[in-house]
C-alpha cells in the first residue's frame, strides 16, 4: 500500500494536498467491494495507496502522466460500486471523480445530457424530466454514476424501448498514455457531442461491450447520453415517506400490467408477442423474491411472508406502457395486450388484489430505479447465478432453465444460498424483444463459503454455457481465460488491446482481462 | 578498434543488380506462382488477371483515384477466404473484399494493389427467424432478393433510400448507410457477424462468438462482446479489418397496411421542425426530407422529365409512413394518423395522402418504398449521369445552415444550387440527422468532373469546418476528420496494427 | 469494544451508495440530490456512513490506529443521520448509531472529545451548559415573567428552555414567547430556572458516554420527581436527546414534546387563535434533531442470525415518523404565510451543520454547510428561513450573513406571536 518515492509528493502538488490522501483513515473507505469478499477475506490489505480526486480532465490527464512516469497503478472509479475497482495491487491509486459532478449540459432538440463521471442517473434524470426528456435508468439504482454504468454495460428497466448498452454518445477519454481521446463528434471541428461515432475506426467499440473495460483503459471524464422523450411530470411524482414510497404518474399515459403465466414458455410467447407488437416500454419477468424484497422495509418482514408469497407470485411478466404521443397510444397498446394475454394463456392480476398492493412501487421503479438495493436485504448479499448472457427471449429462458437454476437448486440444498426455488428470473427484453437476459436473482449471506460456493456457481453457469455451445454470463477480469478459449479466443485480442494502449498495465491492471490467467 | 582510416568509399559504385530481362521473367514467374496458388485455393475458373476483368475492379462511380488489382478472385466459401487471406499475409499482399455490384465512394479500389475478393455472389440467405425477427445473410444478398424471402415471412428488410439493385445488404448495414425508418429501436441492426481476420482466423462477433452457426445452439442475436464491442468497431471499417463472410440482422415486422402522408412546403424549416416533434412522439415507420430536385429524378418517368417536373414540385416534402402491425392494424394506423395530424396542424402544416402536384408519387412509394429503385437509370445518375454525393451526420436544427453553406459553395463554383439533391434522414427518432446533397455531374465530361472534384472538395471542407461529422471516411473526408483528431488516427492505427500487423486489409482506407 | 455489537452491518455495507443520496425518487435536481454535508465538504468516500463503516470495520479488525485523519474522519460528521434514513431503505444497518459508536470508541482510545470540544464539555461539567456560563444565571431569561418554578410547584408541563434559549441573549425572546404562548393558552406550565441543567446532547454526541449516562440519569431523577405530565423544549437538541438516547439511561414517568407539537394542538383545539396577517413567504427548515432525530428509537439489543434477521426482531426507525407536520400546519394556519417548500425536507432535510459538535470543532464546515441550505432555502424565493432549534437558527443565520443573502432568520414562534397578536 505504497507509492513509488516522489509519486505521492507529486500527485499532491499537481492536484492540491487536499485532493490526495493516503491516510489509511480515508483508502479504508475504497477497500471493500461488493462481492469481492467471495475470493478473499474482510481484509485491508486491499486498500488502496492513496485516493486521488481530479477536478477535471487536465487533472485525470495529470494523474495518469504521473502514474506512467513514477510507476504506479490506477483504477478510475465513478460511484464505485462494482468488484473491478477493487485495489489488488499494493501500489493502486483509485480516481475518484467526486469534484467532477456537473451536468455540462442538456440539449433537448438533439436528446442528448453531457455528464461528468461523478453525475449520478437520478441527478440527470431530475434535470432532464424538468425538460421533457428522460433515460434508462440502471439496476444498479439511480445512485450509480451514468458514466460508469454506460461503460459497463447502460442496463435499465426501460431497455425495450430505450435500448441496452447504447446510451453513448461523444465522449472525452483519456488514455493510458494519458493523451485526450475524442470520440465520436467531439472529434469534429465543432467539437459537438450529438453523436458517438465518427470517421475511421470506431474506437467507441473499445469502451463499451459485454462489460466494457471496467476501467482497463484509462477514463471518461465527460460523456454525452442518449435522451428519450418523456411525457411525464417535470418532478418525479414520489408519494409517500421512508421506507414507503409510491409514484404516481398520469394513468392516461403510464399504465403498469402485471400478468400471470401457467408457465415460462407461454410467459416468453408472451413477451414475443409484445415485441413484435412493437408496444410497451417496460418488459420483464419478475421473480417473487425481487417484488417481495422491493416492498418490504425489514428483513424481518421479508422472511415473515417469503413463504405464502412465493407461492402466489410465480410466473409474473410486467408490462409498461407509456403514450409517448397521446393517451390513444395506451389505449390501442392496452388493447393490444389484451390480446396477446388472452392469446397466450395470461391472466392480469387485478388492482384490486393483494398481489397489485405487493408490486405498488413497479411502475416507479421502470423509470427511476430506488429501490432495487433492497435486494441485499433479503440475506445480506445478492448477486445472479449467471445471467447476463445476450441473446434471443428463448435463450435466456434456455440458460436459465438448464443450467443455471440446477445450480442454484444445488446451492439452496448444500445451505449456501437463500431458499428461493421459485425458478423465475428478472428476465428482459431489449429493443422490442429483439434480444434478451436473464438474471436468476440469488441471495447469500457474507461469508467467505457463501461467497466461495456464488462464485464457484457463477464460473459454472459460463462453464456450462460454453460446454453447451450458448452464449455464457459476463466474464469478468481472469474469467476471460474461460470463455476465450471457446469464442474465437476474443480474450487474446483483447489483452493485445490492452498491452498497445496501457503498455505498462497502470490502469486497473487486471482489466479487460489480466495478463496472465488466472493461479490456481 | 581500429585505429586506421578507412580506405578510400566510392560512393558512386553502382550496387550489383540483376538484369532486367531477368527481373521480367521472376515478376512474370512471380505473379504466376501467386496465380497458381490462387488458383489452387479458389478453383482456376475463379481467379482472374485478364485486363479487362481488372479494368472493371479499376475505377467505380466515384471521383476517387483508380486503383488496379493484380487479381480478382471470386472464392466459393470463408474456408477458402481464410485459406487466401492467410496467403496473402505471408506475400503482405493487399485484400480488398468487395460485395455490391456498384461502387459508388472509391472505398473498395485497389489502391495499393492487390487482390480483390469478390463475394458478390455470395447470395445465399442463410436462416430466417420469423420469432427472433433475424436474417442471416451473405455478402451479396440485395435487397430486392431479401424482401423477396423476407415478406412471406411476415418481415421486411430495412432499407435505405431507393437503392442500387445489386447494392449489397450487408456492406449497406457494415457502412451504417441511413434507413428510412428512424426508429431507435432499429438503427444498430446488425446482431452478429463472421469475420475474416488478416490473420485467415475467423473471428465471430456477439452471441455468434461461441460456436459456428451449424454447431451453436444460439439464437445469434445477441449483438455485445465478446470482450469488446466489435460490430461497432467493425461497422464503416470498409473492409481494414477484415472479411465479412455473413451478418445476422434484424428483420422488422412487416406491415399489413401501411399510409403515407406527403407534407410539402415552400422551406426547409417548418419540415424540420415538424419532423422532430413527429419523430419525439415515436410516431409512424418511414420519415425523411426530399428537396424537388431528388424527388423529380425519383418520380421522373425519363430523364427528359427531370427539369419540367422538378419546377411543378413543392420545394421540400416531408414522406411520412404509417404502418399497421398484424394485431389491429387499422387502429395502429388510426391513433398514430390522429396524432401525426394534430401535429401537424400545431405546426402549420398540411399533411396529404397525395402530393397535389403529382399524383402518381403516393402509388411510387407506396409501391417502393420497401424496393430498389426500380428505374432502369438509377435516380442519382438520371439528370447528368453521375451524382457526386456529399453526406454527413448533424442535428436536426442545424440542416438549414449546412444547405445555406452548400448554397453558397455552388454559386462559387458556378453550380447551378437547383440542380442538388437534398435528402434529410432524421436518425434515432429525430436525435440527429443524415444530410445528403447529391451533386448531379457527366462523368463523360472530362472537365465537367474536374470542376465536380474542386466543388466537391471545397463543399466538403466548408462543410466540415462548420461542424459536419463525416462518419463515413471516403476520399477528402478521411483527412478532414483526421485532421482535427490526431489520438483518434493514432489510436486507430494501433488497434489495426495488432489485428492486421503487415496492414493487408484494405490498405490505405480510413487513413490507415 | 461495542462496535461489535455492529459487525453484521459493518461486513454486509456493500457500498451501494444510498446512503449518500436522498431517495432517488426524491431527488428534484442535481445541485440538491446529495444528503450528507460531510461528504459534499470532503469528498473523499470515507466522509460518508460507507466510508465510516470501512473505517469502524478497519479499527474492529485492528488493521490500522486511531489516525488523526480518522479523528477528522469521524468529527467531521453532524450526526444529523441523513444517510440512517437514506441507508435503512434499502437496508437493515443502523448508521447513526455506528456513528456514535466510533466516536465512543475515541473517547475509550483517549483520542476524544477533539480539543474544540473541551470547553463545551468542561462547562456542561462545571455549569451544566455548555456556553461557559454560570449555572445560577441560568433563569435569567425569565426573570421579569411570572413562572411556576417547578422546584417549588407542582405544574402538568415543564418547559425546558434548554441552554441556548437560556443564555443565548439573541434567543432567549424564543424560551420568553414560548412560554408566554403556552400560559394564555391557559397551560399549567413552569420551569426550573437556574435548576435546570443541560440535557448533554453534546456530551452524547462527542462519545462521551460515561458523563453523558450520569447526566441523563440526574436530569431523569429529577424529571420523574416533577410530577409532571409533559416535558415540552423549543430546543431541537434537546428533543431529540431526550426522545431517543435518555430511554436508554433510565425509566421516564412523562411524555416529551417539542414545542411545535404542542403549538400544532394548540391551534387544532383552537386554544391558539391567529388574529394578525402575516404577509410573508417563508421556507421551513426541519431540524435533524426533532425530524428525523425526532422518532423514537428501539432500544434493542441482540444478535443478528442467519441470512441477517435481528433476533429478538428489531422495529426499525426510518425518520419519516418525527416532527414534521406540526410546523407546517401552523404555519399555514397563520394568515397571510406562503409556504414554499426546499427541495430537500423532511426526513431528507439538508442539516443546518452546527451538530454533532461540528460548530465548536469545525466551524468552517458549519458555516459552508448552513450556506448550502441558505442558497437551498432563497432558490424558493422566500423572504424568511423558519425553524425551531437554537443551533440551526444561529448557525443558519452565520450562512445567510456569509453568503450575504436577503433572507429572515426566523424563529417559528416568532411568528405564532405576530399572528396571534401577543
Amino acid at each position: 500500500m505504497s507509492l513509488p518515492n516522489g509519486a505521492y509528493e507529486a500527485l499532491a502538488n499537481a492536484l492540491g494536498a487536499e485532493n490526495v490522501c493516503d491516510d489509511p483513515a480515508v483508502t479504508s473507505g475504497y477497500s471493500y467491494m461488493w462481492l469481492a469478499y467471495a475470493t478473499h477475506a474482510q481484509s485491508g490489505r486491499y486498500r488502496p495507496a492513496a485516493v486521488a480526486l481530479p477536478g477535471s480532465t487536465q487533472d485525470v490527464q495529470t494523474i495518469i502522466l504521473l502514474a506512467n512516469r513514477y510507476g504506479f497503478n490506477y483504477i478510475p472509479v465513478g460511484t464505485n460500486l462494482f468488484p473491478p475497482n477493487m485495489p489488488t495491487r499494493p501500489d493502486t491509486i483509485i480516481i475518484d471523480p467526486k469534484r467532477m459532478n456537473r451536468i455540462l449540459e442538456i440539449d433537448t432538440e438533439s436528446m442528448y445530457a453531457v455528464v461528468e463521471p461523478y453525475v449520478t442517473y437520478a441527478q440527470l434524470q431530475a434535470e432532464t424530466m424538468q425538460k421533457g426528456l428522460t433515460l434508462t435508468v440502471c439496476e444498479g439504482g439511480a445512485q450509480c454514476s451514468v458514466i460508469a454504468n454506460n461503460m459497463f454495460q447502460g442496463m435499465g428497466g426501460t431497455g425495450h424501448k430505450f435500448g441496452y448498452n447504447r446510451g453513448i454518445l461523444g465522449c472525452d477519454w483519456v488514455l493510458p498514455n494519458g493523451e485526450l481521446l475524442k470520440i465520436g463528434s467531439r472529434g469534429n471541428a465543432r467539437g459537438d457531442w450529438f453523436w458517438g461515432d465518427c470517421a475511421g475506426l470506431n474506437l467507441k467499440g473499445l469502451l463499451r461491450g459485454d462489460s466494457g473495460h471496467c476501467g482497463g483503459l484509462g477514463m471518461v471524464t465527460a460523456m454525452a447520453v442518449k435522451l428519450f422523450p418523456y411525457p411525464g411530470p417535470k418532478a418525479f411524482p414520489v408519494k409517500g415517506a421512508n421506507p414507503d414510497f409510491s409514484a404516481e404518474f398520469p394513468a392516461d399515459r403510464f399504465k403498469v400490467n402485471l400478468i400471470k403465466f401457467p408457465n415460462r414458455e407461454q410467459l416468453i410467447d408472451a413477451m414475443y408477442e409484445i415485441g413484435h407488437a412493437e408496444i410497451g416500454v417496460a418488459v420483464h419477468e419478475e421473480p417473487a423474491s425481487m417484488v417481495l424484497a422491493g416492498e418490504s422495509p425489514s428483513v424481518e418482514h421479508f422472511w415473515e411472508h417469503w413463504p405464502e408469497f412465493k407461492k402466489k407470485w410465480v410466473n409474473v411478466l410486467s408490462v409498461t406502457l407509456l403514450g409517448f404521443s397521446s393517451a390513444r397510444q395506451v389505449a390501442y397498446e392496452q388493447k393490444v395486450l389484451d390480446a396477446i394475454v388472452s392469446d397466450t394463456g395470461g391472466e392480469y392480476i387485478t388492482e384490486d388484489s393483494e398481489l397489485w398492493s405487493c408490486a405498488a412501487c413497479n411502475l416507479g421503479e421502470q423509470f427511476r430505479t430506488g429501490g432495487s438495493n433492497r435486494l441485499f436485504r433479503i440475506a445480506g448479499d445478492f448477486f445472479v447465478m449467471g445471467g447476463f448472457g445476450f441473446d434471443s427471449l428463448d435463450q435466456s429462458l434456455k440458460m436459465s432453465k438448464e443450467y443455471m437454476w440446477p445450480l442454484i437448486l444445488d446451492g439452496i440444498e448444500k445451505g449456501h444460498l437463500a431458499p428461493d426455488d421459485v425458478g423465475n428470473d428478472w428476465l428482459n427484453s431489449y429493443q422490442l424483444g429483439h434480444f434478451a437476459e436473464t438474471e436468476p436473482l440469488i441471495y447469500f449471506e457474507h461469508d467467505l463459503a457463501a461467497g466461495g460456493a456464488f462464485m464457484n456457481g457463477y464460473v459454472g453457469t459460463i462453464i456450462e454455457a460454453v460446454k453447451r455451445k450458448m452464449t455464457s454470463s459476463w466474464p469478468l477480469g481472469p474469467m476471460n481465460y474461460i470463455t476465450g478459449p471457446a469464442m474465437c479466443n476474443y480474450h487474446e485480442l483483447v489483452k493485445k488491446i490492452k498491452s498497445a494502449l496501457d503498455p505498462r498495465l497502470t490502469s486497473n491492471p487486471g482489466f479487460p482481462v489480466p495478463p496472465e490467467p488466472p493461479q490456481a | 578498434m581500429s585505429t586506421q582510416a578507412p580506405a578510400m568509399v566510392d560512393y558512386q559504385k553502382p550496387l550489383d543488380d540483376v538484369p532486367y530481362a531477368e527481373q521480367r521473367a521472376a515478376r512474370a514467374a512471380h505473379h504466376g506462382e501467386v496465380k497458381k496458388r490462387l488458383e489452387s485455393i479458389a478453383g482456376p475458373d475463379r481467379v482472374s488477371d485478364s485486363p479487362d476483368i481488372l479494368a472493371r475492379y479499376s475505377s467505380d462511380l466515384s471521383l476517387e483515384q483508380a486503383g488496379r488489382p493484380a487479381f480478382v478472385v471470386r472464392p466459393q466459401d470463408t474456408a477458402r477466404v481464410c485459406e487466401l487471406v492467410r496467403f496473402a499475409n505471408s506475400l503482405k499482399m493487399p485484400v480488398i473484399a468487395l460485395s455490391s455490384g456498384t461502387h459508388l465512394y472509391g472505398a473498395g479500389l485497389a489502391r495499393l494493389g492487390g487482390m480483390v475478393l469478390d463475394l458478390s455472389e455470395w447470395k445465399n440467405i442463410h436462416a430466417v427467424s420469423q420469432r427472433n425477427r433475424s436474417v442471416r445473410i451473405a455478402p451479396g444478398v440485395t435487397y430486392d432478393q431479401l424482401q423477396d424471402a423476407l415478406e412471406p415471412q411476415g418481415l421486411r428488410a430495412l432499407i435505405p433510400l431507393l437503392p442500387r439493385r445489386d447494392q449489397s445488404v450487408l456492406s449497406a448495414h457494415l457502412e451504417a448507410q441511413p434507413m428510412l425508418i428512424p426508429e431507435f429501436n432499429y438503427s444498430e441492426p446488425v446482431y452478429t457477424a463472421e469475420i475474416v481476420l488478416a490473420s485467415g482466423e475467423i473471428f465471430r462477433t456477439g452471441a455468434a462468438a461461441v460456436a459456428p452457426p451449424d454447431q451453436t445452439a444460439n439464437d445469434m442475436v445477441g449483438p455485445w462482446g465478446p470482450g469488446l464491442d466489435w460490430n461497432r468497431l467493425l461497422t464503416r471499417s470498409q473492409g481494414t479489418l477484415g472479411v465479412i463472410t455473413w451478418a445476422n440482422i434484424m428483420a422488422e415486422p412487416l406491415p399489413l397496411r401501411q399510409k403515407i402522408y406527403f407534407t410539402p412546403a415552400p422551406a426547409i424549416e417548418p419540415l424540420l421542425g415538424f419532423t422532430s416533434r413527429v419523430q419525439k412522439k415515436w410516431l409512424g415507420y418511414e420519415c425523411f426530407i426530399l428537396n424537388r430536385a431528388n424527388l423529380a429524378c425519383i418520380l421522373a418517368r425519363s430523364p427528359q422529365e427531370i427539369d419540367a417536373l422538378q419546377q411543378s414540385l413543392p420545394a421540400f416534402v416531408q414522406v411520412f409512413c404509417i404502418g399497421g402491425l398484424a394485431r389491429f392494424p387499422d387502429e395502429r394506423i388510426a391513433w398514430q394518423e390522429a396524432d401525426f395530424l394534430e401535429t401537424s396542424q400545431e405546426c402549420g402544416l398540411t399533411p396529404r395522402t397525395v402530393l397535389a402536384e403529382f399524383p402518381r408519387a403516393a402509388r411510387f412509394f407506396e409501391k417502393n418504398l420497401h424496393r430498389c429503385f426500380p428505374g432502369e437509370v438509377y435516380w442519382k445518375d438520371a439528370r447528368r449521369g453521375a451524382s457526386a454525393d456529399i453526406f454527413f451526420i448533424t442535428t436536426m436544427n442545424r440542416v438549414p445552415l449546412f444547405i445555406e453553406e452548400m448554397q453558397q459553395q455552388a454559386a462559387l463554383a458556378g453550380y447551378n444550387f437547383q440542380d442538388i439533391g437534398i435528402y434529410v434522414q432524421p436518425i434515432e427518432n429525430g436525435r440527429a440527422a443524415h444530410l445528403e446533397f447529391s451533386l448531379p455531374y457527366n462523368p463523360a465530361d472530362e472537365r465537367g468532373c474536374t470542376r465536380m472534384r474542386g466543388l466537391h472538395e471545397a463543399a466538403s471542407r466548408a462543410l466540415f469546418a462548420q461542424g459536419a461529422l463525416f462518419t463515413r471516411a471516403y476520399g477528402t473526408w478521411t483527412q478532414l476528420a483526421h485532421g482535427c483528431n490526431a489520438a483518434q488516427q493514432q489510436t486507430a492505427r494501433l488497434i489495426k496494427e495488432l489485428l492486421d500487423p503487415n496492414n493487408i486489409m484494405n490498405p490505405g482506407r480510413l487513413g490507415l | 469494544m461495542s462496535l461489535e455489537k455492529y459487525r453484521w452491518d459493518l461486513v454486509n455495507c456493500e457500498r451501494c451508495s444510498m446512503c449518500k443520496w436522498q431517495h432517488p425518487w426524491s431527488v428534484k435536481s442535481r445541485e440538491r440530490a446529495m444528503v450528507c454535508p460531510s461528504l459534499r465538504k470532503y469528498h473523499f468516500d470515507s466522509y460518508s456512513a460507507q466510508g465510516r463503516f470501512d473505517l469502524a470495520r478497519g479499527l474492529l479488525e485492528g488493521e490500522f490506529e486511531l489516525t488523526d485523519r480518522a479523528l477528522e474522519v469521524i468529527y467531521a460528521c453532524t450526526l444529523c443521520g441523513a444517510c440512517d434514513v437514506t441507508c435503512k431503505f434499502t437496508r437493515d444497518m443502523e448508521p447513526l448509531e455506528i456513528l456514535h459508536e466510533l466516536r465512543k470508541l475515541c473517547v475509550e482510545k483517549g483520542k476524544g472529545p477533539l480539543p474544540g470540544h473541551m470547553p463545551a464539555v468542561d462547562s456542561i461539567r462545571k455549569n451544566h451548559n455548555p456556553w461557559l456560563q454560570p449555572a445560577a444565571r441560568r433563569g435569567h431569561w425569565a426573570r421579569k415573567m411570572s413562572v411556576k418554578d417547578l422546584n417549588k410547584e407542582k405544574a402538568e408541563v415543564l418547559y425546558f428552555a434548554g441552554c441556548t434559549y437560556s443564555y443565548n441573549a439573541n434567543l432567549q425572546q424564543v424560551a420568553r414567547s414560548t412560554l408566554r404562548i403556552l400560559q394564555q393558552a391557559g397551560i399549567d406550565v413552569g420551569i426550573l430556572g437556574s435548576n435546570e441543567s443541560c440535557c448533554a446532547s453534546p456530551i452524547v454526541k462527542v462519545g462521551m458516554q460515561d458523563l453523558f449516562q450520569e447526566h441523563a440519569a440526574k436530569n431523569i431523577e429529577m424529571f420523574n420527581g416533577l410530577g409532571i405530565k409533559t416535558i415540552v423544549t423549543s430546543c431541537a437538541g434537546c428533543y431529540g436527546v431526550l426522545q431517543s438516547q435518555y430511554p436508554a439511561v433510565g425509566k421516564m414517568n412523562f411524555e416529551i414534546k417539542h414545542s411545535m407539537e404542542y403549538f400544532d394542538e394548540l391551534v387544532q383545539d383552537g386554544r391558539l387563535k391567529f388574529t394578525k396577517d402575516v404577509p410573508l413567504k417563508v421556507t421551513w427548515h426541519d431540524p435533524c434533531h426533532s425530524g428525523r432525530g425526532g422518532e423514537p428509537q428501539d432500544l434493542w439489543e441482540g444478535t443478528r442470525v442467519r441470512w441477517g434477521l435481528s433476533d429478538p426482531p428489531r422495529e426499525r426507525n426510518f425518520g419519516s415518523k418525527g416532527v414534521f407536520d406540526a410546523p407546517r400546519r401552523v404555519l399555514e394556519a397563520i394568515p397571510g404565510i406562503e409556504l414554499v417548500e426546499m427541495e430537500r425536507i423532511r426526513e431528507f432535510s439538508w442539516c443546518c451543520g452546527a451538530g454533532g459538535g461540528v460548530k465548536s470543532a469545525y466551524p468552517e464546515f458549519a458555516v459552508e454547510t448552513a450556506r448550502e441550505r441558505v442558497r437551498e432555502a432563497c432558490a424558493t424565493g422566500a423572504e424568511a428561513l423558519v425553524t425551531s432549534c437554537p443551533w440551526c437558527e444561529a448557525n443558519l443565520l452565520d450562512g445567510i450573513n456569509a453568503e450575504g443573502a436577503a433572507l429572515e432568520m426566523l424563529s417559528l414562534v416568532e411568528l405564532i406571536e405576530r399572528a396571534a397578536g401577543t
